[in-house]
């Protein structure tokens, strides 16, 4: 290679590669993930080991995604021309976002992990326990007469996350209020119908 | 998909995170700017070929399987950065 052409280079090389990057991110960006997807799959794996199960049950999928979409990022980033492989940088990196999803995911205070741990627990168990809630509430045993210490709003909620199985995200669509305001409120109710229920 | 490819995604973003604090001028964009080289020498014009075909090549190598490194270097993907750098 001639020192023109290295000087060239050096001028329109960064363009070149990122022409290669947006052409192969946007025509092949599922090939990637799929030559990826064992690795990428494996750091998820180690990462998760070290969370509680109640964590790995709610955000596995989240992590999963969280660290493909930091590979296609990786790419955009990596410099081939430093070290031609990209893997060392994008572990780096899909560990830093998984950590960082899960600082985000506890409010960034790790001390709030305890309560966010609690609360996760009682959602699962909630739902562990939904196949004989929703039988007892098809029986219109007393569980019925409990419903109505609860607001309109209230047994909508209970309604559709138990009967219809509808997830609090799309509850909180369908009424204008966020997940976590729909989830507050759900176990708002069932602390209620629970308490109706031990008169 | 294209906004995707030329655009920087951060956690704030798929969070759905407002700030704009951590951008720097470019919006996150990545830069693909290409002006014309103005040679006149072919034999120069194909030795700049060749080299982005030899660099290019790192990065296919780099990210996907075999069978798909065959298409994308088929398909013709390096004309249109030949076209604007009038190479």
């Amino acid at each position: 290679m001639s020192k023109t052409t290295e000087a060239i280079w050096d001028k329109i090389g960064k363009g070149v590669l990122s022409h290669v990057k947006v052409h192969l991110l946007t025509y092949y960006v599922s090939d990637i993930i799929l030559f990826f997807r064992t690795p990428i799959d494996t750091v998820v794996k180690k990462y998760a080991r070290h969370l509680p199960d109640y964590v790995v049950d709610s955000e596995i999928d989240d992590l999963r995604t969280i660290a493909q979409l930091e590979f296609l990022e990786t790419i955009k980033i990596w410099d081939p021309e430093i070290n031609e492989n990209i893997w060392p940088l994008a572990y780096q990196r899909i560990v830093g976002a998984m950590k960082d999803h899960i600082r985000y995911v506890t409010r960034s205070d790790p001390a709030r992990i305890y309560d966010w741990m609690t609360e996760a627990a009682e959602v699962y168990m909630s739902v562990e326990e939904r196949a004989d809630f929703v039988h007892k509430f098809d029986n219109g045993d007393q569980l019925n007469r409990a419903m109505v210490s609860l607001s309109e709003r209230e047994k909508h909620i209970v309604l559709e996350h138990t009967r219809s199985e509808m997830t609090f995200k799309t509850i909180g669509d369908q009424m204008g209020i966020s997940e976590s305001q729909i989830s507050r409120i759900y176990k708002k109710a069932i602390d209620k119908l629970k308490k109706e229920l031990q008169r | 998909m294209a906004e995707f490819s030329l655009k920087r995604i951060t956690q704030s973003d798929y969070r759905g995170g407002t700030s704009k604090g951590h951008r720097d001028k470019s919006d996150g964009r990545i830069q693909v700017n290409l002006d014309p080289l103005s040679l006149e020498d072919p034999k120069q014009k194909a030795e700049c070929r060749a080299l982005i075909a030899q660099k290019a090549e790192l990065l296919i190598a780099a990210l996907l399987p075999e069978n798909k490194q065959k298409v994308v270097r088929e398909s013709g993907f390096l004309e249109p950065i030949f076209t604007k750098l009038d190479i």
